[in-house]
């Protein structure tokens, strides 16, 4: 399990310089406002666009599929850097004392690769589910968060 | 619908002339829809996302903004696990296919993703595709008054088959803030199932001032009695469009000169 220790300075720090700015507002309310679980599923999702507020409006697109799906794989990204020995975070963890936006970047490029996306696309949503993972401790995420498969 | 690998010719087909022009003929504006057509339907795509063993499906209407082939679309038309990929549309003054069998795809990325004011944008994913898109394709959406001109361009009901070029006009009936603050401009039309990320130009100066996002719908965005397909109640002729405003910002954030 590896040993990271976020503080708010930390992450405040990161996410005004580095998470892309439409997606700042509401990481930044998962940071200062944002308390149970339910809000940062709400908050991730609404950044993967897995739920919008349409309102009144009917969304004149294809159709969903997967929905809540890519919210729940980074999830398990997170899970697998955070609560595993996993392989492909090996080297990131053998350093000690992993800033929060190390961390972000490393799941964040990670989930780019696999599902060939930009960075920033994914960032600010990898931000979010390691933001509870500080709020709540690492102990807590890890059971609450441990994948059906593992 | 099947798709093929990426041919020579489509790089001479993804064309988009926007020089702003003015007329003082008495029809001017179907001089001027004549022209938006001509200049802009080369560069509005089909989006579609791969679904394996080849095959794909319609996602939705985008439209070129970048000479290094970027493209902007609608978010609620992606899913960022999805494989996603464009293709142009046939060329609109021809009688071509209604529906296509093969499709010449071009591999597309994710790169920017704004879903709360529904934009994303699209780069290449092997290498830029070179194309001809003037600098000043983008007008000025905040400035536009209502009762201006627009015309649209996408694909609606490809995803039924529907595989040619549309382009639509309208006006601009008004203009709020989404739900979650997004600036919106309201347009008198009924926009259909696949217009979502089409290109909204502005008939005066034939540049695009918005995205297509989708329609007013009286029984709101939740569930409602569907036959096949077929939502009820979702009828209006009032339809949404994000300004472009949101779409430039995405390709400021990636580093395009806009």
């Amino acid at each position: 399990m590896s040993d990271e220790a976020f503080s708010a300075d930390d992450i405040a720090e990161y996410v005004s310089t580095n998470v892309p700015e439409m997606h700042r507002e509401l990481v930044l309310k998962a940071l200062h406002s944002s308390e149970s679980p339910a809000d940062f599923d709400e908050i991730g999702l609404t950044l993967t666009g897995e739920r919008t507020n349409a309102g009144f409006v009917f969304r004149t697109g294809g159709k969903q599929t997967g929905t809540g799906k890519f919210w729940q794989a980074i999830k398990d990204e997170v899970y697998s850097f955070i609560c595993t020995e996993s392989q492909e975070y090996r080297e990131i963890r053998l350093k000690t004392g992993n800033g929060f936006g190390i961390v972000v970047s490393a799941i964040a490029t990670q989930l780019a690769n696999v599902f060939s996306l930009g960075v920033g696309v994914v960032t600010g949503a990898v931000a979010v589910a390691l933001i509870l993972v500080y709020k709540i401790g690492k102990n807590a995420w890890c059971n609450t968060n441990k994948p059906a498969t593992v | 619908m099947a798709s093929g690998n990426q041919q020579p010719w489509l790089r001479t087909v993804l064309v988009v002339d926007c020089q702003p022009y003015t007329t003082s003929t008495n029809n001017w504006r179907i001089i001027m829809l004549r022209r938006i057509a001509t200049q802009h339907a080369g560069g509005t795509l089909m989006v579609f996302r791969h679904n394996g063993d080849d095959g794909v499906e319609f996602l939705g209407s985008g439209f070129l903004c970048h000479r290094k082939g970027a493209v902007l679309t609608s978010a609620h038309n992606l899913n960022p696990m999805d494989k996603i990929a464009v293709t142009p549309g046939q060329p609109i003054n021809e009688f071509s296919r209604r529906t296509l069998d093969r499709v010449h795809s071009i591999e597309m990325q994710i790169s920017q993703f704004d879903p709360v004011n529904d934009v994303a944008l699209l780069r290449p994913k092997q290498a830029d595709l070179p194309c001809n898109v003037p600098s000043n394709i983008f007008g000025n959406t905040e400035d536009l008054p209502v009762g201006a001109s627009v015309a649209y361009i996408g694909f609606p009901y490809a995803s039924k088959g529907l595989h040619t070029t549309k382009i639509s006009q309208s006006i601009i009936c008004g203009k709020s803030l989404s739900e979650s603050g997004t600036r919106q401009l309201h347009i008198d039309a009924n926009v259909h199932e696949g217009n979502s990320g089409g290109p909204v130009i502005d008939v005066s100066s034939g540049q695009i001032v918005g995205i297509v996002s989708g329609r007013f719908s009286p029984t709101g965005s939740g569930g409602s009695i569907m036959i096949g397909d077929f939502a009820l109640g979702t009828e209006s002729t009032i339809s949404f469009v994000s300004t472009i405003s949101y779409g430039i910002a995405l390709m400021k954030a990636e580093g395009l000169d806009v």
